[in-house]
């Protein structure tokens, strides 16, 4: 199957395109629109930007596996990406990592067999004020802070989320 | 003009000088791996910091514009002490198992290891895997834990062959040499990336674990590919050519060469004809030489000279062919020339040209003109219609692929009254059958023209002789033996002397400078080939010369 942008996406595409003095420097955003696009950044999803923007594709390799945010695996259609630098470490980053890990049941780096969820563990996202913290990554393409975390706060946060999940679509299926 | 100090040695320069240029003019090779002359300078592997006086921290001498006044320390204690930290930090996770890599004894990172750190490991965590034996095209094969990621191969692909194939991905520790998923690291330029690498990454299908490096002797030679004529350092250890290396020459090949060149050392090796032959018999060169001249003779005597031909081969040196043309004048009393030689081939851009003959120039500058050398289209229809009944063959290359052609040719020289061929191989070698350099068993197994021959004289490659090509642009680039003739074989320009004095004319010369003085003819000096002055073709260049700051001309 040929990729291609949806109408929305290629008018983003076309505005972050004529933001930059050249296309490799449009490279980053246009991934980043390319994996709100397509779920997840695979090979083909690598040619077809290379070939949108004319850049060569081990340009485009390179920088996609360089970028961790950039997902070259398909995640779950929730991705939770916890801090666990300083401030948030000593603000029990680790056990909010630990207390999600049991309420999900899967370890930071792992997906569900539902591909519902994805746990990663992330060096600092600069909300040191407002520790512990995580940020979620939502299939449709949300990118969502949540600060001051406690264990309630995170059930109350997984009930929401349970509740959207059959809003989202699976990045697996998503080209 | 900027005046430089550098270990307090002023030197003047040109503008935009870098400061390892400067010093290398001086004589001082600072210690470098991301650098390549021929290659953009990313300044990332920090090994040729200097101290620039004034200047609080050390610099990158390769990226660094001299300015006047400007004084620098190349081996200051501070800069020694940094060489020291910059290689700990780069063998972090190198497992300096030096015993047995390949590249041992010509690897950069070995000898500065040497100079300057020369300790153990101070970490105590363990070091970071990296992937072994990873092929990242037919050619070459990487080894990412001995990769320094001064990223030259990635650059030459993308600055000199301009393909792009290989790339750095992932980062930190775990950055390592790809391809983009599916695609191979294969064009015609791919071993270059090996001989760039200035540790053992990247090594050479061909190459790797056949010899050690420090064995091989090293001879100045030129590629006989194709008319191009790339300089190359020819390596060879007991009598036999290991491998072709690009040897620096700005106005021929740069630092490159292409892959079916390399592996064009092979036909010095394959399949050769190894003693001389009357019809199927095995003989002497005393017995060949008398056979040659008794039935020579007796041609003589029964066919006019327009019934006897030559053939003459662009695969020979200019020195072989001028003893061929005296040969033909004085011996054959012919005019009847034929070009022979190998069909072209695949050609690019770079490098690569479609004659795949290194001396057809030579032709032209040895006989004056191509004039007098009629096609190998008209030699078989003139011996199809019975118009030559003798034939003295240089190399056995039948300069067509086709096969209708090479058939009627084949069908000629049977009907031939006397046929000699004066070839290095028994079979038929065109080059490049595959890109492997491996012959097919077909053209091995296809002796005819040795079969058919009355005499069969073996001759000598390149390797096996002193000698001078002229290549397409007409620079005459002299080559080197690298070792005595193998098996019976003998240059051809010896063979044309030992059979002119048998036959009674005085064909031989004591000395090759002799003979070459005499080869261009009388012809004045604007009518020979360019020669190059000494600079680079003669200079026997360290090992690494490729990899050496060029001093700026």
């Amino acid at each position: 199957m040929a990729l291609q942008f949806s109408t929305e996406a290629e008018d983003q595409f076309q505005t972050i395109v004529s933001r930059y003095p050249n296309n490799l420097a449009a490279l980053l955003p246009v991934l980043m629109l390319a994996q709100e696009e397509f779920g997840w950044i695979s090979v083909e999803v690598m040619d077809y930007i290379a070939e949108r923007l004319d850049v060569s594709k081990s340009q485009v390799f390179s920088t996609a596996t360089f970028y961790t945010m950039l997902n070259k695996q398909p995640v779950g259609k929730c991705h939770i990406q916890v801090c666990t630098t300083f401030s948030c470490a000593l603000a029990g980053g680790y056990e909010m990592l630990e207390y999600l890990e049991e309420a999900l049941g899967i370890q930071a780096g792992e997906t569900d067999p539902e591909h519902n969820f994805t746990i990663s563990e992330v060096e600092c996202l600069a909300s040191c004020g407002t520790a512990p913290m995580f940020q979620l990554t939502t299939s449709d393409g949300e990118i969502e802070y949540f600060e001051d975390l406690d264990p309630d706060r995170v059930d109350e946060i997984l009930e929401d989320l349970n509740d959207r999940l059959d809003e989202l679509p699976d990045p697996r299926d998503m080209h | 003009m900027p005046k430089v100090t550098i270990n307090n040695e002023e030197i003047e320069v040109d503008d935009g000088t870098t400061v390892m240029e400067a010093a290398a003019q001086l004589g001082y090779d600072i210690p470098h791996f991301c650098y390549h002359p021929a290659l953009s300078i990313p300044a990332n592997c920090r090994m040729c910091l200097v101290e620039v006086e004034d200047n609080p921290d050390l610099q990158p001498s390769c990226h660094m514009p001299v300015n006047d006044g400007m004084e620098v320390h190349t081996e200051s204690e501070r800069v020694v002490k940094a060489r020291k930290s910059v290689l700990e930090f780069i063998l972090v996770n190198h497992p300096v198992d030096c015993p047995i890599c390949d590249q041992a004894g010509e690897c950069k990172l070995q000898d500065y290891y040497m100079a300057y750190d020369a300790q153990e490991s101070r970490l105590r965590t363990e070091k970071v895997d990296g992937v072994k034996v990873y092929p990242l095209g037919p050619e070459v094969v990487y080894d990412g834990e001995r990769c320094i990621l001064c990223t030259r191969c990635v650059r030459f692909c993308e600055e000199i062959t301009e393909t792009d194939e290989l790339t750095t991905a992932q980062r930190g520790d775990h950055t390592e040499i790809r391809t983009f998923p599916g695609q191979e690291l294969d064009n015609n330029y791919s071993m270059c990336t090996v001989d760039i690498c200035p540790v053992g990454a990247l090594t050479a299908r061909d190459f790797r674990f056949k010899c050690r490096v420090w064995l091989m002797n090293t001879t100045d030679s030129v590629c006989t590919g194709c008319s191009q004529g790339c300089n190359i350092h020819l390596d060879h250890f007991r009598n036999e050519v290991q491998r072709y290396r690009p040897r620096y020459n700005p106005d021929v090949n740069d630092y490159w060469m292409c892959d079916p060149g390399r592996y064009t050392y092979k036909e010095v090796h394959q399949d050769r004809l190894e003693d001389p032959m009357v019809g199927d018999n095995v003989v002497n060169w005393h017995a060949a030489t008398q056979a040659y001249v008794s039935t020579m003779d007796e041609a003589l005597d029964t066919f006019e000279p327009s019934e006897r031909a030559m053939v003459l081969s662009p695969q020979v040196s200019c020195e072989g062919l001028h003893q061929a043309r005296r040969f033909a004048d004085e011996v054959l009393e012919t005019d009847r020339l034929y070009m022979g030689g190998k069909p072209g081939g695949e050609s690019d851009d770079l490098l690569m040209n479609a004659d795949k003959n290194p001396n057809r120039r030579g032709i032209e500058y040895v006989f004056g003109g191509l004039e007098a050398v009629d096609s190998f289209e008209s030699l078989v229809d003139a011996m199809e219609a019975g118009e030559i009944r003798v034939l003295h063959m240089m190399n056995k290359h039948i300069p067509t692929t086709d096969d209708a052609l090479r058939a009627r040719f084949v069908d000629a020289v049977a009907d031939l009254d006397l046929f000699v061929l004066q070839a290095m191989h028994r079979g038929e070698m065109v080059f490049p059958p595959d890109h492997r350099g491996d012959f097919p068993a077909a053209d091995l197994d296809d002796p005819t023209l040795v079969e058919l021959a009355d005499i069969a004289l073996p001759s000598s490659s390149h390797a096996e002789q002193d000698g001078t090509f002229v290549n397409e642009d007409g620079i005459a680039q002299p080559f080197s033996q690298s070792f005595k003739p193998l098996y019976n074989s003998q240059p051809d320009w010896q063979i044309f002397g030992r059979l002119g004095d048998e036959m009674g004319h005085s064909l031989s010369y004591r000395r090759l400078a002799d003979l070459r003085e005499e080869m261009f003819g009388d012809a004045e000096d604007d009518a020979k080939p360019k020669t190059l002055d000494d600079k680079q073709s003669k200079s026997r260049a360290p090992a690494d010369a490729a990899t050496q700051p060029t001093p700026a001309e």
